[in-house]
């Protein structure tokens, strides 16, 4: 036998083998173990790596606000709980960057504005210098952290292709809309309005009962609660599916569904979509 | 014309190509007109019937590279052949133009995007395992899912390297074919003339 066909054949053996020890290792993981696993490893970059280029912190006195609009157009954004009374930014920034005027306050609320952070290093850069953070091709696209305090009751944020992702906030009202940005929220969700035309969402919520409004054209959304779920399901779509984790026991639904109860159904989750599916899971 | 005149012009027009294939060719050429000599035909009326030494020579050196590049194993060097096969019979025949270098361009674009999915498909599976070390790892997740990850990883690679096997093999039997179309379409413009 030639030696080029020996190396062929041996490159499709472990090809094969390869593709098959994957799929076994996955399935015997959990296919929603599988897909979490995955999300989490958006999510580490999100926190981990991104964050990291992080040289910039500015302090702004929150008192007398109770509201904040974010607007940004690419700028992924994270959200949390501030440990202080303060309003805190942190992101990266170089000395090219024009970040002039971000932020206005009008009367009760605080407006920034992240489109003035326009990016002017090169699309990508070759990290070598922390190996805790691994080597490979980071984009140089800005995420910021913003921290607020408890007197904030309420934040609305737009972004274009933006990321948000939102935690442990306990806001009496939270409004995102992006166009193509994924939106993560997670923790107690008491008002949630979210929109989005083809990014996916991703809520975690720490109560059963949680008021959660979603429009989206093609995203997908996967609801996850950790605890049993109390809600009034209810989901507008032309050609979304909804599917069900094993422990909720239910079956695949094709279509609209309407007022879908779990437990008592006292909290409620709308979903509005085109052809975007929903996946409601309980862990 | 005379046959040292005709030689003499034919030797120069060869100019090109190396040295004992020049010196072949002119043996040939010579031992030809003898033979016809020696059976009773002029030496003008031979010369005349070869036809003008530019264009023989024009013709010949297409014969020689496209032999030289059908002969070549190795296809790097099969492939820059080829480019001077079409080369010179696109100066003997401008109709090859649209006989020839159409339907060349039409199959080296299609060789081309094969070859840039190729090495995407590479590139992916290398920026994969990349990404793998730099982020996977250090996401909490237990071996199983690491090693699934992993191995998809590879074998990601394993059918970039198949692609690439396929896509060489694909490329030698396309370019053996096109040589032979250059050889059949030399002999046409030979029986033309």
């Amino acid at each position: 036998m030639k030696t080029t066909t020996k190396v062929i054949l041996i490159t499709a053996a472990v090809t094969i083998v390869s593709f098959s020890l994957s799929g076994m290792l996955a399935k015997n993981y959990g296919e929603g173990k599988m897909t979490q696993y995955l999300q989490d490893v958006a999510n580490y970059s999100f926190n981990h790596v991104d964050l990291e280029f992080a040289n910039t912190e500015e302090s702004l006195s929150a008192e007398k606000l109770i509201e904040i609009e974010v607007n940004s157009t690419e700028v992924d954004l994270k959200i949390e709980k501030s440990s202080d009374d303060k309003i805190k930014l942190i992101y990266s920034k170089n000395s090219k960057d024009k970040t002039t005027d971000l932020i206005h306050i009008n009367g009760l609320t605080m407006k920034i504005d992240f489109d003035q952070l326009k990016r002017e290093g090169p699309w990508v850069k070759f990290n070598f210098t922390n190996p805790e953070e691994g080597t490979g091709f980071l984009a140089n696209q800005s995420v910021v952290k913003i921290l607020v305090p408890e007197n904030i009751r309420k934040i609305k944020i737009k972004t274009v292709s933006g990321d948000m992702k939102v935690l442990n906030l306990d806001l009496e009202e939270l409004k995102l809309e992006s166009v193509s940005g994924h939106i993560d929220i997670q923790g107690k969700l008491n008002d949630i309005n979210a929109k989005t035309i083809s990014g996916d969402f991703l809520v975690n919520s720490d109560l059963d009962n949680p008021k959660v409004k979603i429009s989206t054209v093609s995203g997908d959304t996967r609801a996850v609660f950790n605890s049993e779920p109390n809600i009034n399901f209810n989901f507008e779509t032309v050609s979304g599916e909804v599917s069900f984790s094993e422990s909720l026991a239910r079956k695949e639904i094709s279509g609209a569904v309407k007022d879908l109860n779990f437990g008592k159904g006292e909290g409620s989750f709308e979903v509005q979509s085109t052809s975007g599916d929903v996946k409601i899971e309980k862990y | 014309m005379k046959k040292q005149d005709f030689i003499n012009q034919l030797k120069t027009e060869l100019q090109g190509l190396p040295a004992t294939e020049i010196n072949d060719i002119i043996r040939d050429q010579e031992e030809m007109i003898s033979d016809a000599i020696a059976a009773g035909r002029t030496e003008e009326e031979i010369v005349n019937s070869l036809g003008e030494p530019k264009e023989l020579a024009r013709s010949l050196k297409a014969e020689f590279k496209i032999d030289k590049a059908t002969e070549e194993s190795n296809l790097p060097l099969q492939v820059k052949g080829a480019f001077g096969a079409l080369g010179a019979l696109l100066v003997l025949a401008p109709f090859n133009l649209i006989f020839v270098l159409g339907p060349f361009c039409a199959v080296i674009g299609t060789l081309i995007a094969g070859w840039a999915v190729t090495l995407a498909l590479g590139t992916t599976s290398l920026a994969l395992i990349g990404v793998f070390f730099a982020k996977f790892i250090f996401v909490t997740a237990g071996i199983a899912a690491h090693f699934s990850v992993f191995f998809a990883f590879i074998g990601i690679m394993g059918l970039a390297m198949l692609f690439g096997f396929a896509m060489y093999a694909v490329t030698k039997l396309i370019f053996k074919m096109m040589l032979s179309y250059f050889k059949w379409n030399l002999n046409f413009i030979k029986a033309q003339a």
